[in-house]
This record gives structure tokens, C-alpha cells and sequence, in this order.
């Protein structure tokens, strides 16, 4: 039993050290050349999680980079409709996203781009999320994808695909989010960083 | 005498690992679609189907349904792309989700909160079908089983599955109000050999057939079968 436990543990323990060391977001082409701009967080989905989560990066850009961040007042003044569902880059996506790049609805996110007149658009979805239960620990799963396009063009420029975790009843070792909010916050502020690092835009 | 002992025992072998391979999804808990009313008729008229919410299970949900409806009906089915022409926000997140009561997985009422039948009216008034069906999906989980047993048979994952709650109402209009509910517990057992995804995928199809088989049931007759 005690043996089974110490499993269990060490598995939340893998998979919370799988989180924080986990990328949010890569460039397609390291040696790219990329200049600062403007840039738009664009929530793909228009529920309240993924629109938080499209808030609190648009802010953690807006400290922490050189780029010029539109406010998410901004771009639902400026689009007729907003947050609305954008088709996002998956095949599925109930409990995992089974992801396929070109599925995404690009056109609608050159519509959008035209009435922010933004040099970069960053699209958040969170389309999946499930809860794991039974041996007295729960796990909370979100699962996130993103791309990254450049404009004039629209070229996908990069993506990124992650899931964040909350285990709940019990302790757990590593994890230092007590809700939801937390480990959005805490994913925002990692985001606008791998972000920022990868595209040399730092304050 | 041994020939028949050995083929039966490769036959259930062949079932447990058909069983394990394709794992199985089934109503947990079935209600079967019931007139909100029992003296009313719902007759085959222009029908539109739509997600509750922007959620992936539920846009599955209303597109499989919307197919068996055209298929199984003789109600003329608004398809989902020209819902989606006539309201820019669909699919969007019109329902609140906690209006349906629950209590250890089991739902029960007709319930459609005051604030959802609105919404759902102001969206009948851009589409103008006679019937609106909306559907939406609750409390998708994953629950750990305790060791094989008699209702998991084949799963042999210590009877893991999935499960998750389906209300499905019937709108009339222009009554404006629900005509008939249906609210189901499907579970869907995990399988090693098939991936999560395509595990709900098959427990979204086989909730959306059992909601237009039952759906039929209470068509032109006065009481729910």
C-alpha cells in the first residue's frame, strides 16, 4: 500500500517538474530575423477561462516586453465581435488536443488582423480539459495550443502546445498553485517569457 | 467433448480482447425523452439543433445530431454552417451549465433557468424553426475503478471509464417553451489500446443515436413511451 503511495508520488512529482520546465512556445525557424511591432492576443475560443487567459498574457507582454501590446479593450472595440470561436489547430480536442496545424481558420484571423492592423497576432485556445479522480489525489488538466502569425502574410511563425496541471487532495510536492487562477497566472507570466526570450524582445 | 470446451474458451477469449480493443460506451443511466407535457403533440416541422456552448463535446454533439435528425426524420434540419451564417457569436456559450441539477450523477427535471430559455429564444428569433433542440454535455471524468467487476467485465483496467451527463431540451415555438427532455449518463469504458480522444469521440456518436432513437419514440404520440 505504502509502496503504491510512494508511486503515486512520484509520478505528481515527475509530472509537476514536467510542467515548469515544459516550453509554451517555439519559434518555426531559430534564425529568423524578427523585428519588435505591435502585437495582439487573440482569445480563440470565447469562453471566460480562455479569455482570461488572453488578458493575463496580454499584460504579462505589456511589463515585460518591448513590444507594443493592444489591450484586450482595445480589440473588442475594434472587431465586431469578440471573443468568438476561431476553428483552432486540432483534429479532437476533449481531453487532449490531437493537433493538426492546418486546420486552423486562418482566414479568420486575417480578418481579425486587418481591423487590428497588428505586425504580430498570438492565438490562445484551451479547447480541452478533464479532471482525473480516484486514488485520493485529483488531477485538473487544461490543455492549451497556440501559433504565433506575422503580418503582412499571415506566416505562421510559431506555436506551442501545453497542458497545465492542478493536482488536488493531497500534498503535493512542487507545485506551487492553489487554484485554477494560480496556475493560469503563472502560465501567462511563462508564456509572455518564452515569448519574449525566443524573439529577443526583452525590456 | 474437448472440441467444444476449447472453442468456447477461444471465443471468449477473442471477446475479451475485441472488448478490450475497442473498449465499450453505453447509456450509464438512461432517461428516455420525455414530453414536458404529457397532452403534447410535437409534430415534423423545421427543426435547428444547437450546442449549448462552444465546448468541442457539445459542437460534436449538435453536428452528430443534427446528421440523424436529417437521416432518421422528416423534420426539415437547419444544417450548423448556416446557424453558425445567421449568429456570429455561434457556437458560443449560451448555456449556463449548472442549471441542471445533479446529485451522485444523476439529473433529473426539465430544468432550462430562466436566463437560458432566453437565450435560447433570442437565438430562435435569428433562426425561426418551429422546434430548437439544445444540447450540451456536463462533468466529463475520468473514475478509477476498484479492481474487475460484473459491470465492467471487459474493461480490465480495474473498470476505468468515463463518464459524462447530457441534457438534451426540446424547444417549441412559438410556445416558447420546452416540450420535451431527455437527461443521460453515458459511460464509455477505457481501453489501453484506443486513445482518450477517440474514447469520447465514440461516447459523443453513440449519446447523439441514442438521443434521436429516443427523440423518435415521442414523436406524434400524446404520452412518452
Amino acid at each position: 500500500m505504502y509502496r503504491y503511495r510512494l508511486y503515486i508520488a512520484l509520478i505528481v512529482l515527475f509530472l509537476v517538474s514536467l510542467s515548469s520546465c515544459m516550453k509554451t512556445f517555439t519559434l518555426k525557424e531559430k534564425d529568423m530575423k524578427l523585428e519588435g511591432g505591435s502585437i495582439a492576443v487573440i482569445s480563440g475560443l470565447n469562453n471566460e477561462a480562455n479569455l482570461s487567459m488572453a488578458i493575463l498574457v496580454t499584460e504579462e507582454l505589456h511589463k515585460n516586453s518591448r513590444f507594443k501590446v493592444l489591450s484586450q479593450k482595445d480589440i473588442a472595440g475594434a472587431l465586431p465581435y469578440y471573443p468568438v470561436r476561431i476553428q483552432g489547430p486540432w483534429t479532437r480536442a476533449y481531453v487532449k488536443i490531437d493537433e493538426d496545424y492546418t486546420r486552423t481558420d486562418v482566414e479568420k484571423i486575417k480578418k481579425m488582423q486587418k481591423r487590428l492592423g497588428v505586425k504580430y497576432v498570438y492565438v490562445l485556445w484551451m479547447p480541452a480539459s478533464i479532471s482525473w479522480g480516484g486514488s485520493g489525489s485529483d488531477v485538473d488538466e487544461l490543455h492549451a495550443i497556440s501559433q504565433l502569425f506575422m503580418f503582412p502574410g499571415g506566416k505562421e511563425i510559431g506555436n506551442g502546445e501545453f497542458v497545465m496541471r492542478l493536482f488536488t487532495g493531497g500534498i503535493v510536492i512542487g507545485q506551487t498553485a492553489n487554484s485554477k487562477k494560480e496556475l493560469m497566472e503563472q502560465f501567462a507570466k511563462k508564456i509572455s517569457t518564452d515569448i519574449v526570450a525566443q524573439m529577443n524582445m526583452q525590456k | 467433448m474437448k472440441r467444444p470446451m476449447r472453442k468456447s474458451v477461444l471465443l471468449l477469449v477473442l471477446m475479451v480482447i475485441t472488448a478490450v480493443i475497442t473498449g465499450c460506451g453505453h447509456a450509464g443511466q438512461t432517461n428516455k425523452f420525455l414530453l414536458a407535457d404529457g397532452t403534447t403533440k410535437i409534430k415534423e416541422g423545421t427543426i435547428a439543433v444547437i450546442a449549448g456552448s462552444g465546448d468541442e463535446k457539445d459542437i460534436k454533439l449538435a453536428r452528430e445530431i443534427t446528421r440523424l435528425l436529417k437521416e432518421k426524420t422528416a423534420f426539415k434540419v437547419m444544417e450548423q454552417k448556416e446557424i453558425e451564417d445567421r449568429i456570429p457569436l455561434y457556437p458560443g456559450y449560451f448555456i449556463e451549465k449548472q442549471g441542471v441539477e445533479t446529485d451522485n450523477w444523476s439529473i433529473s427535471g426539465n430544468y432550462l433557468s430562466e436566463n437560458n430559455q432566453a437565450a435560447v429564444n433570442k437565438i430562435q428569433e435569428s433562426l425561426k424553426t418551429q422546434y430548437v433542440i439544445v444540447v450540451w454535455t456536463e462533468r466529463l471524468g475520468f473514475v478509477t475503478g476498484t479492481g474487475c467487476s460484473v459491470t465492467a467485465p471487459f474493461g480490465l483496467m480495474g473498470g476505468d471509464f468515463f463518464r459524462i451527463l447530457v441534457p438534451v431540451r426540446l424547444v417549441a415555438y412559438p410556445q416558447k417553451r420546452v416540450a420535451a427532455y431527455c437527461n443521460t449518463a453515458y459511460e464509455s469504458y477505457y481501453s489501453l489500446y484506443r486513445p482518450y480522444n477517440s474514447s469520447i469521440d465514440k461516447l459523443l456518436v453513440s449519446a447523439a443515436e441514442e438521443t434521436v432513437n429516443n427523440f423518435q419514440a415521442v414523436l406524434g404520440t400524446e404520452k412518452a413511451k
